[in-house]
């Protein structure tokens, strides 16, 4: 496939692999903060095409796995009012709440569906006039703009039964909250996706306000080993930056068309990260003008007071400041059929890809 | 008929001069024949003609004399279906032609005795009126509250009241579909109204006991008072004189009002304290008002407190018509009861010609040999449950109507439904579909008003419209007849930078017409609506319209509106749609000539517009500036048809197009056009707006396929 | 959960696209990017297209890539 191939070439990755090997000088410690980068990363098996000197922590990049608890616990709330249509991305759909899950519910009986796109939702809402269809979002800044159009269409074409329950999130302010937190890293590997819709600019606080390099990667291995050649240079000549390497997506600007849906719709509001707590700034809400269409306006819930399972350590995990194999329920109580915690849920989590990717 | 020589004059004058108030009479043709020995009068039964049009009147308001009748009738005391020759529902209960109460949703009610005479008696005033019922024989309200159902009418009609005065919101099954009706002063009742109704910002129309309590609040001529007392009884929208519920018209300075018009309306207001209700359609966000008792009790109680309904069927959905007094005529915003199927009669052949309309505030239309059926209001073409009723309704008056369409018409947008189903319809009779420019159809509806059969100056002010360049029109300046049309001038190509975002943010359009005309030398922080913008959207927008990134260009009238209310700090965000130039008229409360400079060549360019607004906003007050605003714009107008006067010795200008709903502009339009020897058209049978478009497109496909020569 | 693909426009209407992933054909909305033409190659994210691959761009890393590649010393 055209995009893809290309930049799985084994000559190259192996090339790309010796020159970063020629290249460290010290000890570097890289954290991704991409679901995407995660789960490349332990697929393509990166970590052993690198030097010992070059740790990769995994940090809040998963959106499935920094979802509170409350959102879930919401939406179960939801899911059982009297002619209401959960529907949802798919990984969402195995992460615990305080007790139940959405798939539990599900095979209870609740209405809840799976699909791949915010204009599906729609289209179920069209289709069940009767059903009051509340859509779950979660995602990025790349997701974002996608039901920012949803709820323009919806808004447009005069729907009075679709309802969004906002989890969307921006990545600058976690990424600030790690590194203000002391959690030691030379650099990161941004998300990719999330840059072609913002642009790279969005990364420049980190060199500037905190002498921190960061390299914009793609998907495939070179992108990846290419991108860490190119932290390790940068820590290398003391010369932190923000670099693309994702150049066929992305650009310093970013997709205007994309950001100009979103910040039509949605504005900046606090948001509660699974592992960080609140953090302000870092959530996406629907703007006024879209009352109609924001589910907590629409349709008041009320939960209780939500609790994690005290062992799991998700949270740490996400920080960046635990690896899976530091806890205690992994591959034992925990796992992709029968998660605890949101990490192993999702496929971008860290704990579900270590857990697939990683012998015992 | 047969009679001595004064008589028959005595019977030909009192048609005309004791003519029923709902009657045309198109022409009255005397024959003399050979006498034929008849005894006496008597009304043959109607025939079931198979192509003639039988004409189905319009739903007339309830008369005096039944309004009278109310009281004095033994049979039809407080009877709230009373009804006769002269009044009552009509399109709505209709089934079929001809007209007999069998083919209306009256046939499930059997006449009693009492009725039944009076149906025959010539002398009476209720012979064959179709839906004649009484007490003991016809159809019968109930009130459904807190679980328990009621019946007999004033029972309900008190509990309806008390309700009323508490408060509380009633859903109320009108003559054209459910209404929902609260204390137009109470303003929680009416805000709580809005929030259930999803209808944030939209005025709501008001229902006044008589025209007097009516006067108290608005300012009425006496044009506009016959408008409102007349048989049709619409919504006028009239100048506010005094508030009711502040949230009822949300800072606007006009009032939608009415009177009342069925029998239930002055059997409520007779007890009801207050002087007037919100009575506003039954429909939740953007769909058809509701006709079905099942889908209203589903969906009403939801938002109102009781639901007062009746066991006859509404056969046709009908909104309730808005109209405006411009220039001492009717000009027609909505057009549905009262008006709905009342043909137009023009001059042209369009047998079999089914124009579709275009997507906002749709109506579509059927030709039968020189008339033009247009459909009811059906509403914009967005959601599913409005392309239905467009669908169905027009598959009803094929059946109607015996109607076969072997054309079909319809706008060029490739994305609208009306065309898409044009394209589908066509494919299926395997007939013809005509693609008709949208601001052509607007001057050609106008022109088929007069029978203007000419090239004409053409003038179409809307926001949007498909143009053959593929651009987005409205502002357009035409040489057009009824077949064709040449685009002399139109207004400036700004770009609409986010596309349809424009259209709730406003301030865009300030920003593109601004930059557009003086790039970065506008220091834009000093004005204040982009100080209300968030900063970082402000400059997402200038990068979009500098990269030229999403910025379609239009030359739409609406949008410069648009971009001078926004401008002005009057509007900068929309909820509803023509917000902004609705609050920019709105605005005015000053009399003056003045007008801003502007310059016409290839196109009307209103830069130097801009730049007098701008230094006018440091001294002047906004309603100063609208008012010049809209004086330029009736100006530049008038300079470009002298142009165009100057090169093609035309005279006649047709104006036509959504924007000329501004009352202000409109006048003050056809002020300077006839001071200036112009002969000026507009319409007044069929809406400016989108919603008389189909009357156009009609018209061009008539001439189009040869129909007509 | 949505992961971002490289998909090939097949076929366009109006603002939905039919874009293929190395054969697997899905729906993606095209309100986000401008001047889409069948044969161009956009990002498919949750039903709808993000960005348009540049092709320019996409061949430069190639090409950086095969020069570090060919370049034995540091």
């Amino acid at each position: 496939m055209k995009y893809i191939e290309e930049y799985r070439e084994k000559s190259l990755i192996l090339k790309l692999s010796d020159h970063i090997k020629k290249s460290v000088k010290r000890n570097y410690s890289f954290m991704e903060v991409c679901g995407g980068h995660t789960s490349a990363i332990h697929r393509f098996g990166i970590p052993s095409l690198l030097p010992p000197e070059i740790k990769l922590i995994s940090g809040p990049g998963c959106p499935v796995c920094v979802t509170a608890t409350d959102f879930i616990d919401k939406a179960l709330a939801y899911s059982q009012m009297e002619n209401v249509t959960i529907v949802t991305f798919g990984d969402l759909i195995m992460v615990p709440g305080s007790s139940s899950s959405l798939e539990k519910e599900k095979t209870r009986g609740a209405d809840i569906r799976i699909v791949f796109s915010g204009l599906d939702a729609l289209n179920i809402a069209r289709t069940e006039p009767d059903k009051t269809v509340i859509f779950l979002g979660i995602g990025f800044e790349t997701t974002a703009p996608g039901t920012a159009v949803t709820v323009r269409t919806a808004r447009k074409e005069g729907f009075g039964n679709f309802l969004l329950l906002s989890a969307h999130k921006v990545m600058p302010p976690v990424m600030e909250a790690i590194v203000r937190e002391g959690i030691k890293i030379d650099g990161f590997i941004c998300p990719g996706h999330v840059a072609a819709i913002t642009g790279s600019h969005i990364f420049n606080f980190l060199p500037e306000k905190y002498r921190l390099g960061c390299v914009i990667a793609g998907f495939e291995p070179t992108d990846l080993l290419q991108s860490i050649l190119m932290l390790v240079r940068q820590v290398n000549t003391n010369s932190p930056d923000v670099e693309i390497q994702y150049s066929r997506a992305v650009t310093a600007n970013g997709n205007l068309v994309a950001q100009d849906q979103l910040y039509g719709v949605f504005e900046p509001c606090d948001a509660n990260w699974r592992g960080f707590g609140n953090i302000s700034d870092s959530g996406l809400r629907l703007k006024r003008e879209y009352d109609a269409f924001d589910a907590e306006k629409r349709i008041p819930v009320t939960i209780q007071q939500y609790r994690d399972n005290p062992s799991c350590i998700c949270g740490d995990v996400l920080r960046g400041l635990k690896i899976p194999g530091n806890c205690s329920l992994f591959r034992s109580s925990c796992t992709p059929e029968n998660p605890v915690g949101a990490c192993m849920v999702s496929s971008e989590g860290a704990c579900n890809s270590y857990f697939k990717y990683h012998s015992q | 008929m047969q009679g001595d020589l004064k008589t028959i004059d005595r019977f030909t004058n009192e048609i005309l001069t004791g003519a029923p108030p709902a009657s045309r009479i198109k022409s009255i043709e005397v024959l003399p024949k050979t006498i034929d020995g008849y005894v006496n009068f008597s009304i043959a039964g109607s025939k079931s003609t198979d192509d003639q049009i039988t004409e189905i009147s319009p739903d007339i308001a309830v008369c005096d004399e039944c309004l009278a009748d109310l009281s004095s009738d033994t049979g039809r005391i407080d009877y709230p279906f009373i009804n006769c020759t002269n009044c009552g529902p009509r399109f709505t209960i209709i089934e079929g032609l001809p007209y007999d109460r069998p083919e209306t949703t009256m046939k499930d009610f059997k006449m009693c005795s009492k009725c039944s005479s009076e149906y025959n008696n010539i002398l009476d005033r209720r012979f064959h009126a179709q839906p004649i019922a009484c007490n003991e024989c016809g159809p019968e309200y109930q009130i459904k509250s807190a679980g328990k159902i009621i019946s007999g009418i004033s029972l309900i009609v008190n509990e309806v009241s008390s309700a009323i005065s508490a408060g509380k919101t009633i859903a109320i099954k009108g003559i054209g579909g459910y209404f929902l009706m609260c204390d137009a002063f109470n303003n929680e009742a009416v805000t709580r109204l809005r929030q259930r109704k999803q209808r944030e910002a939209k005025p709501l129309a008001i229902m006044f006991r008589d025209l007097s309590e009516l006067k108290k609040y608005c300012f009425v001529d006496k044009n506009e008072e016959r408008e409102l007392k007349s048989w049709r009884k619409p919504i006028l929208i009239l100048r506010q004189k005094k508030t009711l519920a502040a949230s009822i018209s949300n800072g606007l300075n006009t009032i939608g009002a009415m009177l009342p018009y069925m029998p239930i309306h002055y059997l409520l207001f007779r007890i009801l304290t207050t002087p007037a209700v919100i009575l506003t359609s039954g429909n939740l966000s953007e769909e058809p008002i509701i006709i079905d008792d099942s889908a209203a009790e589903e969906k009403l109680m939801a938002v109102a407190d009781s639901l007062v309904s009746y066991n006859r069927t509404i056969r046709n959905r009908t909104d309730d018509s808005v109209v405006r007094i411009i220039n001492g005529e009717v000009n027609i915003i909505r057009r549905s009861r009262g008006w709905v199927p009342q043909p137009v009669d023009i001059k042209f052949k369009v047998e079999g010609i089914l124009a579709l309309g275009a997507e906002q505030k749709n109506s579509f239309c059927i030709g039968k040999h020189y008339q033009a059926i247009l459909s009811q209001y059906i509403g914009d073409l967005k959601n599913i449950p409005t392309c239905d009723f467009y669908k169905e309704t027009i598959e009803r008056f094929k059946d109607l109507f015996r109607f076969k369409p072997e054309y079909i018409a319809c706008d060029m947008h490739p994305d609208y439904f009306s065309s898409t189903y044009a394209s589908f319809l066509g494919k299926k009779h395997n007939i013809p579909v005509i693609g008709v420019q949208h601001h052509h159809s607007h001057v050609v509806s106008a022109m088929a008003e007069y029978g203007l059969d000419e090239k004409v100056i053409g003038i179409s002010l809307d926001g949007t419209g498909y143009g053959t360049d593929g651009n987005t029109w409205g502002g357009e300046f035409l040489l057009a007849d009824t077949t064709d049309f040449e685009r002399f001038t139109h207004f400036d190509y700004v770009p609409m930078p986010g596309g349809d975002m424009v259209v709730e943010e406003p301030w865009r359009m300030a920003l593109s017409y601004l930059y557009k005309y003086f790039g970065d030398t506008i220091d834009y922080e000093s004005i204040p609506v982009f100080r209300s913008v968030d900063k970082q959207r402000l400059t997402l927008v200038k990068e979009m319209i500098q990269k030229a990134i999403n910025c379609p260009l239009s030359s739409g009238a609406g949008r410069l509106f648009d971009a001078v209310s926004a401008l002005l700090g009057i509007c900068p965000l929309t909820s509803f749609d023509a917000e902004a130039p609705m609050r920019l008229e709105s605005a005015i409360n000053s009399e003056t000539d003045l007008y801003y400079p502007f310059s016409t060549g290839r196109s009307v360019v209103f830069a130097e517009t801009f730049k007098a607004i701008i230094a006018d906003m440091q001294h002047s007050d906004v309603s100063l500036i609208s008012a010049k605003f809209h004086n330029t714009v009736a100006q530049a107008i008038l300079s470009v048809s002298e142009s165009i006067r100057k090169e093609t010795s035309l005279e006649k200008v047709v104006l036509s197009g959504g924007v000329f709903q501004n009352k202000y502009l409109l006048e003050k339009t056809i002020q300077k056009l006839t001071q200036n020897m112009f002969k000026v058209f507009t319409n007044h049978q069929v809406p400016v707006n989108d919603g008389g478009i189909s009357l156009g497109q009609l018209v061009v496909a008539s001439k189009k396929t040869g129909l007509c020569v | 959960m949505c992961l971002s693909v490289p998909a090939l426009v097949v076929a366009i209407d109006g603002q939905m696209a039919d874009v293929s992933v190395g054969g697997a054909m899905f729906k993606a909305g095209l309100h986000m990017v401008e001047n889409v033409r069948t044969g161009d190659y956009i990002l498919l994210h949750a039903g709808f297209a993000i960005q348009k691959i540049s092709e320019e761009e996409a061949l430069e890393t190639l090409n950086l890539l095969n020069e570090l590649k060919n370049f034995e010393n540091e």
